[in-house]
């Protein structure tokens, strides 16, 4: 079976970082811009992990307004883009 | 008698010489002949017989024949009558069927363009909501300078409700 070596390397990286306990928990925020210290201890009080975790802040020109927190496989999407593509899937459903 | 010209031998000679000739012409000649001619004669009756045996067969057999002709005849129209009102039958059906096709196809045709219509307007629903949603984001990527980014950004993390996640 072809598994793509992309995800691949990340099951590695996952089952890995299950299996020592003691690993940090990686959290990536991509935002429209660099986010601030007040910004991200905003973000601290509201999600308990990124407490305890190892943010990576990267900035996407693509979003343009808001967040996306990922963590492992699970996403916290708050941005504007998919609250305009539930707009339209709305649209489409009851136009 | 000498005197009157008969002589008796003679007679007498020829009486038996008719007689021996009568018995011989009897015994070997009148009686084959009128036997076999008796026998021709029956042969002749019994000919005539069979002839009339014959033709009485004959007759009967003709007879017999035109009886089979008959009822040929009456079976060949029974059975073109009964082939026609079969192929009557046939033909009622066959047209009921071709009916019933029709009838189908059309409600098929009818369901096919339902469908059509149904994706078509599916599709420009999408359309309209694909463009719409265009237009929003050409605007806000014209209305939200950096600035506004960061407002609405920080407006969104303000009102990020508490999430617990587990590692």
């Amino acid at each position: 079976m072809q598994i793509d070596p992309a995800l691949k390397e990340d099951l590695k990286k996952y089952l890995l970082s299950k299996l020592n306990n003691n690993q940090i928990p990686q959290v990536t925020i991509r935002a429209p811009y660099e986010l601030s210290a007040e910004d991200l201890s905003a973000l601290k009080r509201k999600i308990d992990l990124l407490n305890k975790a190892d943010i990576q802040v990267s900035v996407d020109p693509a979003i343009m307004a808001g967040l996306v927190i990922q963590f492992g496989s699970s996403v916290i999407d708050l941005s504007i883009n998919t609250e305009l593509q539930t707009l339209a899937h709305t649209l489409y459903e009851t136009a | 008698m000498e005197n009157l010209g008969i002589d008796l031998k003679l007679i007498v000679a020829q009486i038996a010489s008719f007689a021996i000739f009568y018995f011989v012409f009897n015994k070997f000649i009148s009686t084959p002949l009128l036997k076999y001619l008796k026998k021709q004669k029956e042969q002749d009756e019994l000919r005539e017989k069979l002839a009339e045996e014959l033709e009485e067969r004959k007759a009967k057999l003709e007879e017999k024949d035109r009886e089979m002709d008959r009822e040929r005849k009456k079976a060949l129209e029974k059975a073109m009558v009964q082939s026609k009102k079969d192929a009557e039958i046939v033909k009622q059906e066959m047209i009921d069927d071709a009916k019933k096709e029709a009838a189908t196809l059309v409600a098929k045709a009818k369901e096919q363009l339902e469908e059509e219509r149904e994706r078509m307007y599916k599709e420009m629903r999408k359309q309209i909501a694909d463009v719409s949603i265009m237009m929003v984001q050409k605007a806000l990527k014209q209305y939200l300078t950096p600035d506004a980014q960061k407002e609405v950004t920080k407006y969104i993390i303000s009102n990020v409700p508490e999430t617990k996640l587990e590692n």
